[in-house]
């Protein structure tokens, strides 16, 4: 059984079918690329995994546990605490412009503190720490900002701690964001368009990142229109056409489309990028 | 009548502007949050009835208020009842503005919460926050930020609205200056009120935007 599978996954807003019955596997380390034109279903389908919105039909299993099945009826803190499994890359960033850049990271595992701590401190619990509850959030808190720390450093961010996302270049708060999302450590980490809001330059410092956290063996599904580093970061590329997987391969694929839909679809991405490097050279 | 003495008189009426003012925002602030929460709740008729309350209480003039809340309930009971107590007149009054501003209030804050974006609410649920730690967290202080502004016209506007309770003849500084004018036929103490007003605004907006500078480390 692979790590990650989503099985006939389903969703529809009204009338509109978005998400056409999905069938997906990935395997532990490796790094998948949804591509296809606007209006597929691509964010839908991410958002459906990160139960941003829930999918009609189908189930997502991960490492063997089902994490949502659409026959099942969850409760908000279920889904809470099995939406961990995954961590989710918008493309316009959303950090909370109201806390420095660290905090932005360590802010989410804060505040999982209190209710472990419920847990952990509760009488009767064999495994129940020693010392007292205040001592031990103290630890906790301090090793969060610690991890955060970390995190920052593997996103190249170290000097930036202190800094409020307005004070960053859209690349800076996109890695942020990417520290952020790995604070909670996402068993599958997911990237929409992270790079779709920045220039050439900014663009490469992001992609940098992610290929760094795919030598670090992180399982990881993005939505890219960044055609090159798909071909040479990805395990594995799905083409997503009218909320189905038209095709599914490796690199190969895009140099030997099967269907007219992928065949267009590339030749239209190659020429929005011939075109974008030739306004970025006459700047 | 000379200036000291006047101003003596002056004084105690405006005490009784402070207290109403004050007491107006202590109750309307955390009251507006209520009426937010009304009209913006999913239980329809709840919400519907809460806009209509708002939208009766922000359309009509706050003087004609006063006098509903003052005359209305002796009318329902068959005895005047404000008129009766001893400080009536002002808890009338209070409860008027409490409820007038109270749904100004509510409206600021109701725009201030749909201004947070939809990336905020879900940043937060992705990185598995309850909507409680959500509100409190990531969507209040945006919140606050936003309201420092408008809140604070809504303030000044407040101070020189006090003056209105004298309608249902609470005796605050205008009322007193009345006095002045038709016992001892001085009109000056009338005008020298409006200074009391002036200065106190003063203080107010200097205490607002200190707040506003605080909020200001960081952008929306
Ligand atoms: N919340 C929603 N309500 C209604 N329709 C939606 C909603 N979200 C997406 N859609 C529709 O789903 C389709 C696919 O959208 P999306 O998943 O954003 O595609 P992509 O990310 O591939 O561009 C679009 O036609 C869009 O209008
Ligand atoms: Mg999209």
């Amino acid at each position: 059984m692979a790590y990650l599978e989503i099985k006939n996954l389903r969703k529809s807003f009204g009338d509109n079918e978005v998400l056409k019955g999905i069938d997906l596997t990935l395997e532990k380390g490796q790094v998948l690329a949804i591509i296809g034109a606007s209006g597929g279903g691509k964010t839908t389908l991410l958002r459906c995994v990160n139960f941003l919105t829930l999918a009609d039909e189908g189930s997502i299993t991960v490492d063997g546990k089902e994490i949502y099945s659409a026959a099942v009826k969850y409760t908000d803190k279920q889904l809470r605490q099995n939406r961990l499994q995954f961590g989710l890359v918008f493309q316009s960033y959303n950090l909370f412009p109201q806390y420095n850049i660290l905090k932005n990271v360590y802010l989410a595992k804060n505040l999982r503190l209190g209710a472990q701590a419920k847990e952990l401190f509760a009488k009767g619990n064999p495994h129940r720490p020693a010392c007292k509850k205040s001592d031990w959030l103290k630890k906790e808190r301090r090793q969060n900002v610690e991890e955060a720390r970390a995190l920052l450093a593997k996103v190249g961010l170290s000097d930036k701690e202190k800094a409020y996302p307005c004070e960053l270049s859209g690349g800076q708060c996109q890695r942020a964001a990417i520290a952020r999302a790995l604070s909670l450590s996402p068993a599958v980490l997911c990237f929409d368009e992270p790079t779709s809001a920045l220039d050439p330059q900014l663009t490469k410092e992001v992609l940098n990142v992610i290929r760094d956290l795919k030598a670090e063996g992180r399982t990881m599904i993005i939505v890219t229109h960044e055609m090159s580093f798909a071909r040479q970061s990805a395990d594995k590329i799905v083409y997503v056409e009218g909320g189905v997987i038209v095709e599914e391969g490796t690199a190969e694929m895009m140099q030997n489309p099967q269907t007219e839909g992928l065949r267009a679809f590339l030749s239209q991405e190659e020429e929005n990028e011939t075109r974008t490097a030739n306004t970025g050279e006459s700047k | 009548m000379n200036f000291s003495q006047v101003t003596l008189q002056l004084l105690q009426g405006f005490g009784v502007t402070c207290l109403l003012f004050i007491l107006t925002l202590v109750f309307s602030l955390p009251l507006g949050l209520l009426v937010c929460a009304g009209s913006r709740t999913r239980f329809k008729p709840l919400r519907y009835l809460t806009r209509a309350f708002v939208w009766v209480i922000r359309g009509t003039p706050l003087m004609l208020q006063l006098f509903v809340v003052f005359y209305v309930p002796g009318m329902v009971f068959d005895a005047p009842i404000f008129a009766n107590l001893s400080n009536g007149r002002f808890v009338a009054a209070l409860i008027a503005f409490v409820i007038n501003y109270a749904c100004y209030f509510s409206e600021i804050y109701r725009g201030g919460i749909e201004s947070v974006s939809v990336g905020q609410y879900e940043a937060s649920a992705v990185l598995g926050m309850s909507k409680w730690q959500t509100f409190l967290h990531v969507v209040l202080p945006q919140v606050i930020k936003r309201i420092v502004p408008p809140i604070g016209n809504e303030i000044i506007t407040l101070v020189k609205d006090t003056s209105l309770a004298r309608v249902i003849a609470v005796f605050d500084i205008i009322m007193v200056a009345e006095n002045i004018l038709s016992l001892h036929a001085l009109i000056w103490p009338l005008f020298y009120a409006g200074v009391f007003f002036l200065l106190f605004n003063g203080l107010v907006t200097m205490l607002l935007r200190f707040a506003e500078r605080k909020l200001d480390y960081y952008k929306i």
